[in-house]
């Protein structure tokens, strides 16, 4: 996990915001995309976006505000990581959004100035693309939460409603 | 010396010294819990709920894949946490997951309980069927749900 945030830290510096952690949703949108070790994925869905937001309502409270513990030992060491993740959801007609921030709390040290909820991890974004279907952007790192990012494409495409494993990522 | 003090904590562990408690599941098996896993092990705790909505642990029950049937009294508020572990030997990490609800079981009402966890997705969902009356999804309600 902690090379994982290494490289994402390394990303966003890569991207000229070393010393500037995105502070909001929207900065985060400008300065994610074309940054290294970040993905911007695009794709359709056939649901409105109003029940693309109510499942985004419905499922990233129950599942993504947690808080993790995890060990990780190999000879010689032994890790333990305590990480909180906080969602926001906006949902309306025409349009919904998800953001996903990570906290540390223990085992890793922050290097930039966070936001309060912590660094933003994610921001989807959900648009009308048509009268029954919406278009869908995730903006987030590029390894390591592909978890996350299939529990996001199921619950836009409204095939499931599962959690993922937040123990997984990273 | 040495290998009756392995025994000793072998004993120990196997009567439960981890914390958990087998369920005294008081019978009615009003719940019925189908699981479904993948690389992953499942246990369901059952806690009453005190008058301060503190939950008050009674005992786990383990969940193997297919059916388990387990009782908790109806009329009374209960919370039940499902843990989802896995582990890695490989990678040399290992972590648990838990998904939580608050159910207060109708008096005749069964409760069909999918528990799933698969390619590290996970989703615990909850119908009832009354007595009389036609079946229900029942949403999931955390601790904070007792105060209201």
């Amino acid at each position: 996990m902690r090379t994982a945030i290494g490289l994402f830290i390394a990303a966003l510096a890569a991207a000229g915001c070393a010393g500037k952690m995105p502070q909001t949703a929207d900065e985060f949108r400008q300065m994610a995309p074309g940054a290294f070790m970040v993905q911007v994925q695009d794709f359709e869905v056939k649901r409105a976006v109003r029940d693309v937001g109510e499942t985004f309502r419905r499922r990233a409270p129950e599942c993504l505000n947690v808080t993790i513990r995890t060990t990780s030992s190999a000879p010689g060491s032994y890790q333990v990581i305590e990480t909180a993740y906080k969602a926001t959801v906006i949902a309306g007609a025409s349009k919904a959004e998800l953001h996903l921030q990570q906290k540390h709390l223990k085992g890793v040290i922050a290097v930039y100035e966070e936001p309060v909820d912590g660094r933003y991890l994610f921001v989807v974004d959900a648009v009308p693309a048509g009268a029954r279907a919406t278009k869908v952007q995730i903006i987030g790192p590029s390894r390591g939460y592909d978890v996350v990012v299939r529990a996001f494409k199921a619950w836009a495409d409204g095939s499931s409603t599962a959690c993922p494993d937040m123990t997984k990522i990273g | 010396m040495r290998p009756r003090a392995l025994l000793l904590l072998g004993a120990a562990l196997a009567a439960g010294c981890g914390g958990a408690v087998r369920y005294a599941d008081p019978g009615g098996e009003n719940l019925v819990i189908r699981t479904e896993l993948s690389d992953a092990r499942a246990v369901l705790g059952v806690h009453a709920v005190d008058a301060q909505c503190r939950p008050v642990y009674e005992g786990t029950v383990g969940l193997e894949p297919g059916v388990t049937q387990v009782g908790i009294p109806p009329g009374r508020l209960s919370y039940l946490v499902f843990e989802f572990s896995t582990s890695s030997f490989w990678a040399g990490r290992s972590g648990s997951i838990t998904q939580e609800t608050l159910l207060r079981p109708r008096p005749g009402a069964t409760y069909d309980i999918r528990v799933t966890y698969k390619n590290d997705l996970y989703e615990v969902t909850i119908r009832e069927t009354p007595p009389r009356g036609r079946p229900r999804d029942i949403p999931l309600a955390g601790l904070r749900a007792c105060q209201r």
